[in-house]
């Protein structure tokens, strides 16, 4: 409990007021093929946004559990509850940048390994999620690694 | 007189303490309005209804959606779930015996799109620019490529924040269900405490369980009546310490009463298995209504020297009697008890104060002078214009059948329960009853609703029956789709997804399952709520208010509208009083044209004045059966003021102090259910005031010269 606590505090080193450049790497099983995305994500008070630069400039703003999706063509909103891979995954980050240690010991087992730390899914998470790995160097956070039990998997890659 | 004879009403005290100190364990009292409706489908259902986890449920939710308040509710959960007396239905965990069921049967279970066959080109091609091109991350199912089987819509869906149930913009939620074997006022009332003893300290929290209501009800409506007797004894003391000046007489008086009105107990409780609450601080009262035999014959001087019998007090007595009689008909068990008792006490005390008390014998006390108030009253006007206003009000009196208004309004609890009810969108739906005699029907009965009330929420309606699966079956196999397998293969692959990605599309297992037969066990198990009582099988559901008129087309629904079933037995109930309290009219104009035909006038006026006041009174509305059902007892009191005043030496010697202290009593006995928070009590209190107001101004009259 206390080492995820150290965790989580390192984690929000990364995550607080600013926006962070990442980059993101989708792999997509059915098509065994790999996604590259670059942005920058924000945490609001009560929001997350990530706006995307590449393949093309998208703003994504997760608020109460609906997203919503801005691009050239105009708004887009959906709900992330009708998506459970995505909704752990809005979960997983809120939870890290929020310090809710309470919310990550509800769904994953915790281990720590000098710069990585191990999620593993538990009970429902376990239905969706394969594994997670948060890697971080000195007092940022590094890369995120999330494996999804279809085979897919997301990694971010804090570029700053 | 034998020396033995000045102790045998006391030693009649003592043998009632003594059956009543044996048998009082065995005599339920209750608080629960409920349980005194007349018996009847509607309140089968109303019963069966509590069954129903729904029905005992507990609502818990921390404000906001922050650490703190997620560490509130989980712990909350731990302390509660701790006790066994709970099971948490808010898990958001999946269960994973409607897991297994629902992987089977899923293209069962969803929705089929029968339209045009798809383009199974394009439609792989949607699919594979969905996920390079969407800015957030998307799955597919690769058990059916082609959208065949849509989800069903979830019409009430539950909102999760951060993995936990939240309500609204509140907080998160957790939702429990008391466990089945707590059904007793004693098992509510043991949750009650365990949750606020474990709740004790915490800060914004809100909570609601229906059997909160049994609990504080109970409790505030046994204090209540406890302060009503109390307050009612203590002011009928003091009145008799005075009024009656002799301490040996008092103490067989008060005797007397106590002898009656624990008999009367005692009987009422080998009767009923269950005694109204109400019957305590109405029999109370009727005391009050006893006690006027002794008054009069002690002021009449019976218990001093030999005297005839009193017809008048007879007379008084039997049109009391029979008026009760008349009402104990009505098919409520809550007037019935009432009036049984009365019947009982009334009578024990009749035979005690006449035919006992002049054998052991009292000195008669000095008449009050100060009483004997006379002022000329214009009786025959008075009982002319009272008719007339009687006659015109009534057809603009409206009864209030709402039975809330008799029951004690819990206003916190009220709002509580309006407050969860909001968030979780159940405000304006209401609970529904389905009946069937097998599972199968039971699933068949919940699809039929769930395809009428769109809006309805109808957990059954998740499963399906043998008719329509093998109605699905024949649908499946009319769109040919295991031939399109190998074509899906082969476009999947040239549009670049991974070889034998949809191998497991549209497998055998899914499009033919065998049809599993459902049980009680198995639907509990997935967590449904079904239960199973005497050959029948029920489930329930939610439905809009608005929307229930359509139900009477559907025998197999009932809703569970307490409000509705309130409605319709107090329907009934008042039609049966007004027959009663017609019947007991027409008693009431035999008696007075039996016995006061010369002293017609003034004797009607104390029937006529106390009913045209209080019908005037609720001109305005709000006129319930409480107040109905006191209007016509206090005609029946009103009736005896009646009989004693046409006696001509009413007027002529100090006994009219008798006839004084018996309305100043009676206003002292029921006179005081006007201060309780019960809205029946208080009810019977306000009638009994506004009449024996009446009937105190038209004993200080006396007829003109």
């Amino acid at each position: 409990m206390k080492s995820m606590l150290v965790f989580v505090l390192l984690m929000c080193a990364l995550f607080a007021n600013t926006s962070s450049r990442f980059k993101e790497t989708r792999y997509v099983y059915a098509l065994d093929k790999n996604i590259s995305l670059e942005g920058f994500i924000t945490f609001g008070e009560h929001n997350i946004i990530i706006e995307y630069s590449k393949p093309e400039p998208k703003v994504l703003t997760y608020f109460e559990e609906k997203l919503t999706i801005q691009d050239q063509s105009g708004y887009t909103i959906v709900d992330v509850q009708s998506m459970p891979s995505l909704s752990y995954f809005f979960m997983i980050i809120k939870a890290v940048h929020d310090e809710n240690t309470l919310l990550l010991d509800s769904f994953f087992e915790t281990t720590i390994k000098a710069n990585q730390t191990h999620l593993s899914p538990k009970g429902v998470t376990a239905e969706i999620l394969e594994e997670v790995y948060v890697e971080h160097r000195d007092k940022a956070l590094k890369s995120l690694h999330v494996k999804i039990k279809n085979g897919d998997r997301i990694s971010i890659e804090i570029m700053d | 007189m034998k020396s033995w004879t000045k102790f045998l009403n006391l030693l009649l005290c003592m043998i009632a303490g003594t059956v009543f100190f044996f048998y009082q364990n065995s005599v339920h009292i209750s608080t629960n309005l409920l349980t005194f409706l007349p018996e009847g489908q509607n309140k089968a259902v109303f019963e069966m209804y509590s069954e129903f986890k729904n029905a005992k449920e507990l609502l818990v939710a921390t404000e906001g959606f922050n650490k703190e308040s997620l560490s509130a509710i989980k712990t909350i959960e731990e302390k509660l779930l701790a006790s066994n007396l709970f099971t948490l239905e808010s898990s958001i965990a999946p269960n994973a015996k409607l897991i297994a069921y629902t992987q089977k049967n899923t293209f069962y279970l969803k929705n089929l799109t029968k339209e045009n066959a798809p383009n199974i080109h394009e439609t792989l091609k949607t699919l594979h620019d969905n996920i390079i091109k969407n800015p957030y991350y998307t799955s597919i199912d690769a058990t059916d490529p082609l959208g065949y089987f849509r989800s069903k819509e979830q019409k009430m869906p539950m909102t999760i924040r951060d993995g936990h149930l939240a309500l609204g913009d509140f907080g998160y939620l957790s939702v429990f269900s008391i466990k089945e074997s707590a059904n007793t006022l004693e098992d509510y009332e043991k949750i009650y405490t365990l949750v606020h003893q474990e709740l004790l300290g915490m800060h914004n929290v809100r909570l609601f369980s229906p059997i909160f209501y049994f609990v504080e009800n109970a409790k505030k409506i046994q204090e209540d009546v406890t302060f009503l007797i109390l307050l009612s004894t203590a002011l009928l003391l003091v009145l008799y310490i005075f009024i009656i000046k002799n301490i040996y007489l008092l103490i067989n008086t008060i005797a007397t009463l106590a002898t009656s009105a624990l008999l009367s107990y005692v009987l009422i409780g080998m009767l009923w298995s269950e005694v109204s609450v109400f019957v305590l601080a109405f029999g109370n009262a009727i005391g009050t209504l006893a006690i006027d035999y002794m008054f009069h014959y002690y002021f009449y001087g019976h218990y001093d020297s030999q005297k005839k019998f009193n017809t008048s007090v007879f007379y008084g007595f039997l049109t009391t009697l029979g008026g009760f009689l008349i009402f104990s008909f009505v098919d409520f068990p809550l007037i019935q008890q009432v009036c049984i008792f009365a019947m009982i006490s009334l009578s024990l005390s009749y035979l005690q104060f006449v035919f006992l008390f002049p054998r052991i014998g009292f000195k008669k006390a000095q008449p009050y002078k100060a009483f004997d108030i006379s002022i000329p009253l214009p009786y025959r006007s008075i009982a002319l214009l009272s008719l007339l206003a009687i006659a015109m009000s009534l057809p603009f009196i409206t009864l209030d059948t709402n039975i809330k208004n008799l029951d004690y309004q819990n206003i916190g609890l009220m709002k509580e329960e309006r407050f969860f009810k909001k968030s979780i969108k159940k405000e304006g739906y209401i609970p529904l009853l389905i009946e069937a005699n097998s599972i199968e029907q039971l699933i068949a009965h919940s699809n039929t609703l769930n395809n009428t009330f769109k809006n309805a929420t109808i957990p059954l309606s998740y499963f399906f029956d043998k008719t329509f699966y093998e109605q699905r079956k024949k649908e499946i196999e009319a769109l040919h789709i295991k031939e399109k397998k190998l074509l899906i293969e082969e476009e999947a692959t040239k549009l670049g997804f991974r070889e034998g990605f949809f191998k497991n599309a549209y497998k055998e297992e899914l499009l033919d399952p065998s049809y599993q037969e459902l049980t009680v066990e198995i639907l509990r198990e997935m967590g449904f709520d079904v239960v199973y009582k005497e050959g029948k099988y029920y489930t329930f559901a939610l439905v809009q208010k608005h929307e229930k008129g359509i139900l009477e087309k559907y025998p197999f629904a009932y809703s569970i509208d307490a409000q509705e079933l309130f409605f319709q037995a107090l329907h009934s109930i008042a039609q049966q009083l007004l027959i009663g309290g017609i019947l007991a009219i027409a008693f009431i104009v035999f008696m007075l044209l039996m016995i006061c035909r010369k002293s017609l006038a003034l004797s009607s006026t104390f029937v006529l004045l106390p009913t045209a006041l209080t019908v005037l009174f609720f001109l305005t509305g709000g006129f319930t059966i409480a107040h109905l059902f006191m209007l016509f007892i206090m005609m029946l009191f009103g009736i005896d003021y009646g009989i004693y005043m046409s006696n001509e030496e009413s007027f002529q010697d100090g006994t009219k102090s008798a006839i004084f202290f018996s309305i100043i009593d009676t206003f002292a006995g029921f006179g005081v259910l006007i201060l309780s928070d019960i809205g029946a009590l208080h009810d019977m209190g306000l009638v009994s005031c506004i009449a024996t107001a009446a009937i105190l101004v038209l004993l200080m009259g006396r007829k003109r010269a």
